[in-house]
């Protein structure tokens, strides 16, 4: 534990450790940029759909589960204050404490993901809600209802990915945290926050989007 | 140890994103007509704003983050602009009258053969 | 920022003729250690390997369309003309012209030029190799097994719906390679911004690095919402349900805005970085600096936006609304600025130089010339009355020929040779380069020309048969396409045959002013012994002959 105690060297391409880490920083923002635009062109499909098909959606809309939906909204806002919280301590001597905190924000990821799939259950085998394979077409309309819950499965399932992908990296971060990689040096854990957030704040769209409109019908 | 508590802004920042949420949550229910939409997107436009400057601190970050950050926004707006001078003035997609044009073939998961169809 | 606070400004110090004796070659020569390199001059070579494969595969599908058009009831089975078609748009545009210049050249020559080690993230440059020969893999597969007839364009909703083939692995192999595109232009806007020699200012910058940069900032904003169109289709054709499908209550114009979003300024990818190896070639061998070098750069940033604004005007018969459709032709036509600021430039820099026609040079005169052409019937495919008639016919593909074969191989040619000493250490034969690139310039306008003819006619693109009133120009564009085929085929043997017999180069043969020419032939590993300090702006060339091999 004693060598990975201290500071590492920067790759030979870098001056410095904090030249490396600024650049880091810079390529996860660049990186968060494609993933706007990845969501977005989503997005763009789901806001003409839903102009153009006002009732299918709100009928769709309100077939979601809405309280795990929203329960999983506080879970994920929850943990980004974990994993704020453990940036804070990143560089500092409190290894510890920001390996705890990277398990509880893995941890609060990992039942977001438990209850999503919870709800994938009731949506496929409670309530046929599966575009294309089972889905009651006697539903109000049918076919624009179908294509909210295919916006539904396509949006909310790569929201899944990137949360799966992001509790998979903070368990690594967490355990070389243990080791004590992050004492001298917190930046990894900074640039794993703004993934972690931004799949967060993602889910704060999707959930308005997906999961608001129809419930005053 | 003290130095080990959460310092002040997140904490404030979290009360604030779950009343936020919660609010969104109630006013979902009550009838506001189409303002029910703009009403919860302007509190995801708030919470978002708020998760980026409270938890990701948006506005200490490099300079370049932030730009980089806004550019992603701009571009999204080029393509739901010039998407919509085209919407705009045209009928908007509808379900087709005539399923006669639609040749029916059985979906790739239900067909037997190994292959694509 | 961190870059390193400067001593004191030293001048550059003259060329060192320094032979290396270790250099990113011999430095260890075993399979593994090209597998596993984290170099990006050996990535470079990686790609430029792997997508020299895929153009010969998308050539050879070339030719055999070509060769179904000399007899007018077409001599190959329909099926197999569409599958042709199909099989060179996808691999020519993803696996070799989008990435060839960018993640190949400019990989090798780019951390050069600004005078850094390595890329901001090495590890991540390695695995855009593997995504792209994966996806390109794949990509192939699903062509040799049987293919898939929808276009490169995979329009809606006959990709979805109404074809057989191998379409969702096709769909897969084009969003994987979205991810390396992502990855290498992320590392390259990454890089530019911060590890740029000290003195090494925006403005010294070689104008390649601008156009490489803004080639990167469409790479990544663009290539996103292509996945995300793509995953649809896909979706949509696997579980049967309708986004772009009509009858299931989706828009297919839909489809074409997102994919358009995606493909126009992915066409400002295919030309951008062949934009940069000409400016890099044309000083050199006109021995001036270039005219106007801030009108070049912010000329090159201009397209790379504005070519984010014209999307709609592949969709003009499409359904779109005619007030957008307005919008969008008058947009196109703002493209024609910023591109003719470079031709003017280019013509500029050429008056009253010291010209010297070595085959670099030949290849960049033959993109300013071919260049022009495609861009002069750009405008006219952009006025919507005009392209109401010539839509979808031959004068389009001769169109966008002549931009993406006539302008990005060519320049991608010109700068392999360009580089090829600094790359293999070896000089080539002059003779035979200078005979392949007046056979490519040739061969190239025999087999397009006739195009436009034949657009102009009416003939429509995409069909393997055509009235016999048009057999002639067929059969000379033909006749085009079998000298282009030997042409390119040339380089292939001299090339290769100079890395084994080729003369040894010095670190300077064309004396050229950019910073990776004060490295020597081939580089160290890690590109330079110290690092170099700017003082100067690019292009500082005197008239006076070239010094070959010095």
């Amino acid at each position: 534990m004693a060598e990975t105690s201290s500071a590492p060297e920067p790759e030979i391409q870098y001056a410095s450790l904090a030249h490396q880490g600024e650049t880091a920083e810079i390529g996860i923002w660049a990186f968060l940029s494609t993933e706007i635009l990845f969501f977005g062109g989503m997005f763009l499909v789901y806001a003409l759909y839903r102009q153009a098909f006002p009732i299918g959606f709100a009928e769709g809309s309100k077939d979601t589960k809405f309280i795990i939906g929203t329960v999983n909204l506080f879970i994920l806002l929850t943990s980004s204050f974990t994993m704020a919280w453990a940036v804070e301590l990143a560089g500092t001597e409190a290894r510890r404490a920001l390996t705890v905190l990277l398990l509880v924000t893995a941890a609060l990821g990992l039942i977001f993901i438990g209850l999503k799939g919870f709800e994938y259950y009731e949506d496929v085998w409670i309530d046929h809600d599966f575009p294309g394979i089972i889905f009651p077409m006697s539903k109000p309309d049918a076919r624009a209802n179908e294509l909210f819950w295919l916006l539904y499965w396509m949006l909310t399932g790569l929201h899944a990915v990137h949360l799966s992908i992001g509790v998979g990296l903070v368990l690594t971060f967490a355990h070389r945290a243990w080791r004590g990689a992050y004492i001298r040096y917190g930046k990894p854990i900074e640039i794993l926050g703004y993934y972690w957030t931004f799949v967060d704040l993602m889910w704060v769209v999707l959930w308005t989007l997906i999961y608001l409109p129809g419930r005053n019908i | 140890m003290k130095g080990l508590a959460p310092p002040l802004r997140l904490i404030v920042t979290w009360a604030v994103l779950v009343a936020l949420g919660g609010l969104s949550f109630g006013l979902s229910f009550i009838r506001f007509g189409a303002a029910n939409t703009a009403v919860s997107l302007v509190i995801a436009a708030i919470m978002v704003v708020i998760i980026a400057i409270g938890y990701i601190k948006l506005e200490k970050a490099a300079p370049l983050a932030r730009v980089f950050a806004c550019v992603g926004l701009f571009w999204l707006l080029i393509l739901f602009g010039l998407t919509a001078t085209d919407y705009a003035w045209r009928a908007p997609p509808g379900i087709s009258s005539s399923p006669s044009l639609r040749i029916e073939v059985p979906p790739y998961w239900q067909s037997r053969s190994g292959t694509e169809r | 920022m961190t870059v390193p606070a400067l001593p004191e400004l030293t001048p550059v110090p003259e060329l060192a003729p320094v032979t290396a004796v270790e250099n990113y070659l011999t430095d260890d020569m075993s399979l593994r250690s090209w597998l596993f390199t984290l170099d990006h001059k050996r990535i470079g070579i990686l790609f430029i390997i792997t997508l020299t494969l895929f153009f010969f595969i998308g050539g050879a599908a070339a030719a055999l369309i070509r060769i179904d058009l000399i007899d007018p009831a077409g001599l190959a089975p329909p099926a197999l003309y569409n599958r042709m078609f199909t099989a060179h748009g996808i691999l020519m545009v993803w696996f070799f012209l989008l990435p060839i210049i960018p993640a190949g050249l400019g990989n090798f020559v780019l951390p050069l030029m600004i005078g850094a080690h390595d890329v901001a993230f090495p590890r991540l440059n390695l695995m855009s190799w593997y995504i792209l020969a994966i996806s390109g893999g794949l990509a192939f597969a699903a062509i040799f097994i049987g293919g898939l007839d929808t276009g490169w364009t995979f329009y809606e909703p006959f990709t979805a719906d109404f074809t057989n083939g191998h379409v969702i692995m096709a769909l897969a192999a084009v969003f994987l390679s979205g991810f390396s595109s992502i990855s290498t232009g992320l590392n390259f806007i990454v890089t530019t911004h911060r590890l740029r020699a000290p003195g090494m200012t925006w403005y010294r910058l070689p104008v390649f690095v601008w156009t490489i940069y803004a080639t990167s900032v469409i790479f990544v904003l663009a290539t996103p919402v292509l996945a995300a169109t793509l995953l649809m289709s896909a979706v949509q054709r696997f579980l049967h349900v309708g986004v772009f499908d009509p009858a299931l209550g989706g828009d297919p114009i839909l489809f074409q805005h997102l994919f358009w979003f995606y493909s126009h300024p992915a066409v400002y990818i295919m030309i951008l970085p062949g934009m940069g190896v000409v400016s890099e070639l044309i000083p050199c061998f006109a021995r001036k600096p270039l005219f106007g070098y801030e009108f070049v750069v912010w000329s090159s940033i201009g397209l790379a936006i504005i070519g984010f604004l014209v999307w709609g005007h592949h969709m003009f018969v499409a359904g779109i609304s005619v007030y957008s459709a307005l919008v969008f032709s008058m947009m196109s036509f703002f493209v024609a600025v910023p591109s003719a600021i470079k031709v003017f430039n280019w013509t500029a820099t050429l008056h009253d130089g010291w010209i010297s026609f070595d085959a670099p040079m030949l290849y960049a005169l033959g993109f300013v010339i071919l260049f022009t052409i495609g861009g002069l019937t750009g405008l006219f495919v952009a006025t919507l009355g005009f392209d109401e008639y010539v839509h979808d016919t031959y004068f389009v593909i001769a169109h966008f020929h002549y931009i993406m074969v006539g302008g990005m191989v060519s320049a991608f040619f010109g700068g392999l040779h360009y580089w090829w000493p600094k790359m293999t250490g070896r000089l080539y034969n002059e003779w035979w380069a200078r005979i392949a690139a007046l056979l490519i310039f040739f061969g190239f306008n025999l087999t397009f020309f006739p195009q436009f003819i034949l657009g102009y006619l009416g003939m429509p693109r995409r069909l393997y048969a055509y009235p016999p009133e048009w057999q002639f120009w067929n059969v000379l564009s033909s006749a085009g396409a079998a000298v282009l085929a030997v042409a390119y085929a040339l380089p292939l043997f001299y090339l290769g045959w100079s890395l084994f017999r080729g003369e040894r180069a010095g670190p300077n043969p064309w004396g050229a002013t950019g910073l990776e020419w004060q490295t020597p032939s081939p580089p160290p590993k890690h590109n330079f012994e110290t690092t170099p300090i700017v003082t100067r702006g690019p292009y500082q060339y005197t008239p006076e002959p070239i010094p070959q091999n010095a």
